[in-house]
């Protein structure tokens, strides 16, 4: 059995915590996210032959990390780099947060969520954008919260490496 | 001479090379070992751990010149990466701090076992029985035991991840959810410390909601926390911190590289199940009675009526035995109420005595709550016998009449004068005698006929008339007074006397 600490990361508004509910059923209400700035879901599923579990960080939404924010982000195997498709700026305050979270945590494994594909017509971001962004060795998802298209396939591409990171640090060490 | 004799020198070493020539190419090669650095070391660290054992063995040389250099080391290593020592020493020094409050520790259950022993109960015999089953301390057990309180799960977390490494609990329903409420916890304890200025290295210990709370205990690399139901006794954190010393010391390595996988750290069960204590959780959440605040409660207000009840006796008995020293007040009967503040004193006091009410000032009570009933008597004590002379004497003054006939102020027959003057002599020592001081009015009195001017004079002169002839029969001058009465009823030819007393001064 593994279990593997993943946050979610982005801009106020773009769909985190839809797309954990996508994904999971909670036992907590969203009030924590205001209070304690984060709220914990979990999911069970199947990686490389693996029983794996996803505690799922729900982190409030910022621009900016604050050091409670960084402090929550302590321990990740991975992240879920969510952007809102119609919006431009989501995506550059993506790439913002990406170069502080991987300064801090390297090894840390993540995905790009562009969320709000059911939009697709509204959409900012171009899919070169995305395509350069994969041919840096980034792993990018378009989803929709909405109609859950690309969130399983999302999480299990994430689950999939975190289990290869773990067997090959295991094998390392 | 061409051929030269060999010097005996150079015949030596020809000698020398003939003899021990394949000798010295070996010394020749021993000294190029000796000289060459890397050749050495490599040498010296084959033998190294040889000698070491050696010396170590046969004398305390080396160890008396190793010590500097580890003690050095270990200073270096302190000050250099501190969190990376107190790793180290974690597992070592929880056990050694422990074993010194154990024993201080121990002094209190001792005495706590004392005092327990003297209770008897089926309860008791079975804490008893635990006690010499399990080879604890009787007043362990009843620690453990007799607190209200209840173990209802156990959270073994990873410090960095916050994730669950392994749970036990009394209600497997709770289970389920147990890897997001370690999570939780994990976000909640950075939330506090983040939010709050708190000291380095202080951690949150516990989380209260009313009967509810969790204990939280901090490692090096893994968190220990119970939800507690009820009220634990604060020997469960010293049960919590000994397991987690333990889960360390079995599972560092696990803990230190550990990768999200929790199948490694089944072996730590035994360690979580030692933390489940307590009892069965109905008798725990039943309503409490508050009997420790109920109990101050009711010593304070014990206290306050003692001290009360102590200064409202010493007062109301402070006014009896100044009534008791009265002369002619002789005290029966006296109650004080049970609750204070009311009384009843009752007693025979002579008409002479002094007013009982006068003696209430200084001492704070309030005359209206006593109820005082006293009988005359006339007292047998001297000095009220001679009051009551002195006051006959007064009353028998005051019917001595002298007369004059008409228009006359001074009397032919002085016998009368005489036995006044006789009179008021006793009446003046008498007075003396009970430490008072008497006072004579010699009033004279003139018929009404012929003018009111005139008979004004005659009574004035009728009284110094006799006035002089007192002071004349050794009647002190300074006890008399004189005066003229006009008052119709007193219109007669006669001087009358009129006698009282009042206390010495300065008495």
């Amino acid at each position: 059995m593994l279990h593997f600490k993943v946050c979610l990361i982005g801009s106020f508004g773009v769909g985190k915590t839809s797309l954990v509910k996508r994904f999971v059923s909670s036992i907590y209400d969203d009030r924590y996210l205001t209070t304690v700035g984060v709220r914990v879901d979990r999911r069970e599923l199947h990686a490389r032959g693996h029983e794996v579990t996803l505690v799922l960080w729900d982190l409030a939404g910022e621009d900016n990390f604050t050091s409670l924010s960084m402090k929550h982000l302590r321990g990740m195997s991975g992240y879920m780099l969510v952007v809102d498709g119609t919006r431009q700026d989501s995506f550059l305050t993506a790439l913002r947060l990406q170069g502080e979270v991987a300064a801090a945590h390297p090894d840390a494994r993540f995905v790009l969520l562009a969320n709000k594909s059911d939009l697709r017509e509204d959409w900012e971001i171009s899919p070169e954008d995305l395509d350069r962004l994969e041919k840096q060795g980034w792993s990018a998802h378009a989803t929709s919260a909405k109609t859950g298209d690309g969130v399983e396939a999302a999480f299990q591409h994430l689950a999939d490496n975190l289990v290869e990171a773990a067997a090959s640090a295991v094998q390392t060490a | 001479m061409a051929d030269r004799k060999p010097s005996s020198a150079e015949e030596y070493q020809r000698l020398r090379r003939i003899l021990i020539g394949r000798d010295l190419d070996e010394l020749e090669m021993l000294r190029a070992r000796l000289d060459e650095p890397e050749l050495r070391s490599e040498e010296t660290s084959r033998i190294l751990p040889r000698a070491v054992d050696l010396s170590a063995n046969s004398s305390t040389q080396l160890r008396r010149s190793m010590q500097p250099v580890v003690e050095e080391g270990l200073r270096t290593f302190g000050r250099r990466d501190p969190q990376g020592f107190s790793d180290v020493l974690f597992p070592v020094i929880g056990p050694a701090v422990r074993k010194a409050v154990a024993s201080s520790m121990q002094a209190l259950i001792d005495g706590l076992s004392r005092t327990l022993e003297q209770s008897f109960s089926l309860k008791s015999v079975q804490w008893r029985l635990e006690a010499i089953r399990t080879g604890k301390s009787y007043g362990e057990i009843v620690l453990l035991r007799s607190a209200l309180f209840r173990v209802e799960q156990a959270f073994l977390i990873h410090r960095d991840t916050g994730i669950l490494i392994e749970h036990r609990t009394t209600d497997p329903a709770m289970a389920r959810d147990a890897g997001l409420v370690s999570s939780m916890l994990t976000a909640i304890r950075d939330f506090v410390l983040d939010s709050f200025k708190v000291a380095s290295g202080d951690e949150l210990e516990t989380v209260q909601f009313g009967e509810l709370s969790i204990w939280i205990q901090g490692g090096p690399r893994a968190l220990l926390a119970c939800a507690v139901r009820g009220s634990a006794p604060t020997s469960l954190r010293e049960v919590m911190q000994e397991n987690l010393e333990r889960i360390h010391f079995t599972h560092y390595e696990a803990l230190e590289q550990f990768r999200g996988d929790v199948s490694r750290f089944s072996e730590t069960r035994q360690y979580l199940d030692a933390c489940m204590l307590g009892r069965a959780a109905d008798s725990v959440r039943s309503r409490k009675v508050p009997w420790k605040p109920l109990l101050w409660t009711a010593a304070l207000l014990l206290a306050g009526f003692a001290y009360w009840s102590w200064f409202d006796a010493q007062r109301w008995n402070t006014f009896l035995s100044r009534l008791s020293s009265q002369p002619g007040i002789t005290v029966t009967e006296s109650r004080r109420s049970f609750w204070g503040g009311t009384y009843r004193v009752a007693g025979l006091r002579d008409p002479l005595a002094l007013e009982p009410a006068s003696l209430l000032e200084g001492t704070g009570l309030n005359p209206a709550n006593i109820v005082q009933r006293w009988d005359a008597h006339l007292s047998l004590d001297p000095t009220f016998a001679m009051r009551r002379a002195l006051e006959q004497l007064e009353r028998d003054l005051s019917r001595t009449v002298l007369r004059f006939e008409t228009g006359k102020y001074v009397m032919g027959n002085e016998e009368d004068v005489e036995d006044a003057a006789a009179e008021i002599r006793r009446y003046l020592d008498l007075a003396e005698k009970t430490n008072r001081v008497g006072h004579i009015a010699v009033v004279g009195s003139a018929d009404p006929l012929g003018p009111t001017d005139a008979n004004r004079e005659l009574s004035r002169r009728r009284a110094e008339w006799v006035r002089q002839r007192l002071i004349q029969m050794q009647v002190p001058a300074g006890a008399l007074t004189e005066e003229a009465d006009l008052s119709r009823t007193a219109l007669r030819r006669r001087v009358t006397f009129r006698a009282f007393s009042e206390p010495r001064a300065g008495r």
